[in-house]
């Protein structure tokens, strides 16, 4: 067995529940999830890359699944999922009503949008890292969260999320864009 | 900790527990592992994830980086391009930050690119022009595969429609401007990426152009004797091979193994940091080699098993590794994917050689593949080794005829802005 199979095993095996978790709440939909997962999981292992713990190789593969859910949209735009069978798998959870409404109202907005949120509140990135990792311009994080906040404070009773004074990048007098 | 993050870690938690009965490895690992075996595959013929990103005057030819006085590196033996303008300085002072999106890595690291700049990616990149002057920055988006291109700056974004020449004008505060050349070659198989062929991402190259208002001369002027084809086994290559975030141009001809017109002095140099060991061999060696270590698929069914000549090669010793590639590690590509890993970088090669001087190159294609050519290992511990079947992988040098050649074998190791070299004439 090559060096890198045990880990990627490891990965699949003790870390997948989480993994799947988070590209769910970034793709809104448990099938895509799993089909994100596996072409992160393909793409972290394929290179020559050596990780040298499977935590290091997690870490990884969850930060290549937002790429791999935004560069697959590009190719997919007309694809209408439902997100039902979202709701349906997680019938057994506890809190199910606020369950429902958090994905519902993840499922209202963009993907881009949508992935902003998960990266920034989920995974508490800065927004220089959201940036980083999208390829964003900071302005555009700061504008994808601040649309998505307060389409998230009016149907789930959230505060509209403001930008930490930490988060403040010297933008341009530009400021915020809009289309 | 507000309520969003709070109400999303439940949703979070939730979807985990759920999953947590699922057993994704039994249900999906043979075929991710299945995958990533044959990409490995694939990458080894690629070479190293040289598509990541590609740097160089090379990637789109001279006439798209007409910077002012920039003389390009061809063979010492062709003929050499030099472009001048009359304003050379009109494009001074602007930096091109792109957002590699990651499609082949999962790296996400900025590539930088200066002046007479060209950066390659596969996929839509998030493109940033800095004034160097006023630090102000412009952004741009190219999306919907190239359809549209917006621009935003000053709190305003719209889009950017193309001028005569297809580049991409872009205006900031003061009457300065530049211009964007953004290609797109949709539907270039990604690199290695055999299995999904369906799955593609277009190309997108970004240069710096100059102004349409301001006039270009090219001429094509004689062949200079290179200054720096002094062999030894250490060498720095040229300024433009040091690591930095700056990508130039192409580095000198001639001044490591690599490049067309260098002057071997003598059969073999290396030292007991690197050194190359190898011979003459056949196809039919090389298929038995694949055959162990890849099975019967790819790379091993491209590979003959007539007796035909081949060559094989090895570096030594086996614990040098790198971000590998058949490029020279001194090259812009192989900085910025060694950087991406954080890795050193190794280069492992072939050269055609006539009179003691390159005439041939090892060449990766626009997708980085280089057919006819594998380095790989055996195994983790085992040493870097290096096979050439076809000797079609070799690009002669400008009008040079590959006939009769003899072939080296050519490594060279880069880490810290030092690069070390070794050759190794491999008689037939």
């Amino acid at each position: 067995m090559s060096h890198w199979e045990p880990i990627l095993d490891e990965v699949m095996r003790a870390r997948a529940p989480r993994l799947l978790a988070f590209a769910a709440l970034v793709t809104g939909d448990d099938t895509e999830a799993h089909d994100v997962l596996q072409e992160a999981l393909v793409r972290s292992f394929s290179k020559r890359r050596q990780f040298a713990h499977v935590n290091a190789a997690e870490a990884y593969v969850r930060r290549a699944i937002p790429t791999v859910y935004l560069d697959g949209l590009r190719k997919r735009k007309s694809r209408e999922r439902t997100h039902d069978r979202s709701f349906e798998r997680d019938a057994a959870s506890p809190d199910i009503d606020a369950q429902v409404d958090v994905q519902r109202a993840l499922a209202t907005l963009s993907p881009r949008e949508r992935t902003c949120v998960v990266l920034r509140y989920y995974d508490d990135c800065t927004i220089s890292q959201v940036a980083q990792q999208l390829g964003l311009a900071e302005g555009t994080v700061k504008r994808y969260l601040s649309d998505a906040s307060a389409k998230l404070a009016v149907q789930l009773g959230t505060e509209s999320q403001e930008l930490q004074e930490a988060d403040a990048v010297p933008v341009l007098p530009t400021g915020k864009a809009g289309r | 900790m507000n309520d969003l993050q709070e109400l999303l870690r439940g949703a979070g938690e939730a979807k985990r527990q759920n999953f947590a009965s699922e057993d994704f490895a039994d249900d999906y690992g043979r075929a991710v592992i299945g995958r990533v075996k044959r990409r490995r595959v694939a990458s080894a013929t690629a070479m190293g994830g040289g598509t990541v990103v590609a740097v160089g005057a090379i990637a789109v030819g001279a006439s798209n980086v007409p910077w002012g006085g920039l003389g390009f590196g061809f063979a010492a033996s062709g003929p050499s391009v030099v472009c001048t303008t009359s304003t050379p300085d009109a494009v001074a002072g602007w930096t091109v930050l792109t957002y590699e999106p990651g499609i082949e890595s999962g790296s996400l690291l900025p590539t930088v690119v200066e002046g007479d700049g060209v950066v390659v990616t596969n996929g839509m990149p998030a493109i940033t022009v800095v004034d160097q002057a006023t630090g102000q920055t412009t952004s741009i988006d190219v999306l919907d595969e190239g359809l549209e291109v917006r621009v935003r700056a000053n709190g305003t974004e719209s889009e950017l429609s193309p001028e005569s020449d297809g580049t991409y004008a872009v205006r900031l505060s003061d009457e300065r401007s530049v211009a964007l050349r953004i290609t797109l070659a949709p539907g270039v198989p990604r690199s290695g990426d055999f299995q999904t062929t369906d799955y593609r991402m277009p190309t997108v190259e970004v240069a710096i152009v100059r102004s349409a208002l301001d006039p270009v001369t090219c001429v094509t002027e004689s062949p200079e004797p290179s200054a720096s084809t002094v062999p030894t086994a250490s060498v720095v290559p040229s300024p433009s091979a040091t690591p930095s975030p700056s990508a130039t141009a192409t580095a000198t001809a001639g001044s490591s193994p690599f490049q067309c017109g260098y002057v071997f002095s003598t059969d073999k140099s290396g030292s007991d940091e690197l050194q190359i060991f190898g011979s003459a061999t056949t196809d039919s060696d090389i298929h038995a080699v694949f055959d162990e270590w890849y099975g019967n698929q790819a790379p091993t069914t491209e590979v003959g098993d007539s007796g035909a000549i081949a060559f094989r090669a090895a570096l030594v010793p086996a614990a040098i590794h790198g971000a590998t590639s058949t490029r020279d590690p001194a090259s812009e590509e192989s900085i910025a994917v060694a950087r991406n890993y954080d890795m050193p970088s190794l280069g492992f090669s072939f050269v055609a050689v006539r009179d003691g001087a390159v005439v041939g190159t090892v060449t990766p294609g626009a997708n980085g593949q280089t057919p006819g050519v594998v380095v790989d290992r055996a195994s983790e511990n085992g040493a870097e080794e290096a096979f050439m079947w076809d000797l079609n992988a070799l690009t002669p040098c400008g009008a040079a005829s590959l006939e009769g050649a003899q072939i080296y074998a050519v490594a060279g190791f880069g880490q810290d802005g030092t690069y070390a070299y070794a050759w190794h004439y491999l008689p037939e």
